[in-house]
């Protein structure tokens, strides 16, 4: 644990802050003075609701927007920096936007996932080589390769868009909301894929997401934002300990943590940091045998 | 008397790109009557977009039939009626915002159906004022939120005052705030205008709010019942790709564990908790 600690982080933002349309009467401030660091391997989850920054912030982390302040450093770097190759950086760290279905183009699934690497300057045995870990990967059949991408369903070009960021291989994969729209398999699903990823390959993960529920139970570390700060951060145990914080900052928690809380506001002294049934089940039984007194 | 949709042993088939025919309903029986708030859950695929699109004519059985207000639509001659009924909301809000300026999106359908001026701006007010969006009828749509713009998309329904309303996973792009948002306009269309609701999800939260809950598996009606009826079935939703809400797990978990001899139909946090809190302070078991 010590060593993972001691290592400098692969990405950091130092003090980054984002001002929209400055000088119009739209001016806004999505972010303000943000500061976070990610250590390699680590599996972080970014929650807020919409308009507290979080996607704003995830812009920044492989140069599609530029701060009005502060910096974004990879591998100890400034990715602003003239000196840096921020094209470079786009292929190590992948970004999944929302809705990644709608951005595919090419007119065979193959050909899709090879624009990154065709980008890169890869060999075409290299890309031939990618192209097809990268469909292993995210668990779809070699065939589809030579399909339209219209002939799939919605969840199979979603993996097919993620694929095309897996071949590039960056270092940091940042999606933003991957699972938006599909059907709770559907859900279980892209999230094994993502979990399969950073547990197997160590790729970085920083997932954006508006629901706690599954970013509690994917990350080890939850970020949480509200209007354009962090709000609150640490391990999913120590997020939910305030879970009534949470609600009043307009994040839905989930239901059984909800019921927890409401048997706090009736006076029941139980513990309030959970959320999944089953460690609601070890809470309440645990509160009985206190309730009860033995 | 009729009903507001009635679809009697409906069959839906389609060729695919390798020209495989599918069945995408298979002989659903299916009736909602006039008033009804009801809910239409399956996993994708299992046929209920294809349900929506042939509750207002978008497309035609391939065997049965389907009434809608009493009108059979397989009559092209009144394929206006059927659709000025019962109107349609799709996902993507994006994909039905028309104008470029919110007041005009709203009137759109009216114009079309040639409303007198006059008429149009008291509907276009009045539909904006019951989504709650009246403030912005001179705003651009496109910088309103994803939750925003469903709202208007349903204002645009509204205004042709239909009979009923059939939404295809409305809520499935917003956020926790735009979804209830656009639930509590749902309800206040059902409860005030006395509107015939069709609501097709994913979100399990939002089909427990509907009077009734349909479910579709692989184009067969399959569960057909009240949300209370239904949401107690964990292991059945679980096998058809749906779950249960997290109260109902959480009482079959400790009834399991503890022997709580707990009633498990909890929809909500305040039932749920309820029954938890009568159990912790209860008796010695």
């Amino acid at each position: 644990m010590n060593e993972i600690k001691r290592e400098a982080p692969i990405l950091e933002v130092r003090g980054l802050s984002h001002v929209y349309s400055a000088g119009t009467p739209f001016e806004q401030k999505a972010l303000d003075d943000v500061s976070l660091s990610v250590r390699r391997g680590e599996f972080i989850a970014i929650i807020g609701h919409t308009g507290s920054g979080k996607s704003t912030l995830i812009q920044h982390l492989n140069g599609l927007l530029r701060p009005t302040a502060g910096q974004v450093l990879f591998h100890g770097k400034d990715i602003f920096s003239k000196s840096a190759d921020l094209r470079g950086v786009r292929f190590r760290i992948g970004l999944l936007f929302q809705y990644p279905e709608y951005q595919l183009f090419e007119e065979t699934v193959g050909q899709d996932i090879a624009f990154g690497p065709a980008n890169m300057g890869l060999g075409n045995h290299e890309i031939t080589r990618r192209v097809a870990d990268a469909l292993e990967a995210v668990g779809l059949p070699q065939s589809i390769a030579e399909k339209s991408p219209f002939e799939l369903s919605g969840g199979q070009k979603r993996r097919v868009a993620l694929a095309g960021v897996l071949a590039m291989q960056p270092e940091i994969l940042v999606l933003d909301e991957p699972t938006a729209g599909l059907d709770p398999a559907g859900r279980e699903e892209m999230f094994d894929l993502i979990r399969g990823l950073h547990d197997r390959r160590g790729t970085t993960v920083i997932l954006v997401t508006h629901s706690m529920e599954d970013a509690a139970r994917v990350a080890s570390r939850l970020v949480v934002m509200r209007a354009g700060r962090i709000f609150l951060t640490g391990a999913p145990s120590e997020v939910f300990a305030q879970a009534d914080a949470l609600e009043r900052s307009g994040l839905t928690v989930p239901q059984v943590t909800k019921i927890l809380l409401e048997l706090r506001r009736r006076g029941i002294p139980v513990d309030t940091g959970c959320y999944t049934v089953e460690q609601a089940v070890q809470k309440l039984l645990a509160c009985r045998k206190e309730v009860r007194g033995c | 008397m009729s009903e507001m949709i009635q679809a009697e042993n409906l069959t839906f088939r389609y060729t695919d790109f390798s020209h495989t025919t599918h069945l995408a309903l298979d002989g659903v029986n299916l009736t909602i009557p006039y008033g009804q708030f009801a809910a239409i859950l399956g996993r994708n695929g299992s046929g209920k977009s294809t349900f929506a699109k042939n509750c207002n004519a978008i497309a035609l059985p391939s065997g049965g039939r389907v009434l809608v207000d009493g009108i059979d639509t397989m009559q092209p001659d009144r394929i206006w009626d059927i659709r000025r009924a019962c109107s349609m909301v799709f996902q993507n809000p994006d994909n039905q915002i028309v104008a470029t300026v919110v007041e005009e999106d709203v009137a759109f359908g009216l114009e079309n159906m040639g409303v007198p001026p006059k008429e149009i701006r008291r509907r276009v007010n009045e539909a904006l004022r019951m989504v709650g969006m009246y403030e912005y009828c001179m705003h651009a749509p496109h910088l309103l939120s994803g939750g925003q713009k469903q709202r208007i998309a349903i204002a645009g329904v509204l205004a042709m005052e239909p009979k009923c309303i059939v939404l295809d996973e409305p809520t499935a792009m917003l956020d926790p705030r735009g979804r209830a948002d656009v639930m509590h306009v749902l309800h206040r269309l059902h409860e005030e205008k006395g509107i015939t609701i069709v609501l097709i999800t994913h979100h399990m939260d939002e089909a427990v709010q509907a009077q009734r809950v349909a479910v579709l598996e692989a184009g067969h009606l399959i569960l057909d019942g009240t949300p209370r009826e239904i949401f107690v079935q964990t292991a059945k939703l679980h096998s058809l790709g749906l779950t249960a809400p997290q109260s109902v797990q959480l009482l079959e978990a400790l009834n399991a564990r503890a022997q709580a001899g707990l009633e498990t139909d909890a929809l909500t946090v305040e039932e749920c908790a309820d029954r938890l809190e009568a159990w912790l302070k209860g008796g010695r078991a």
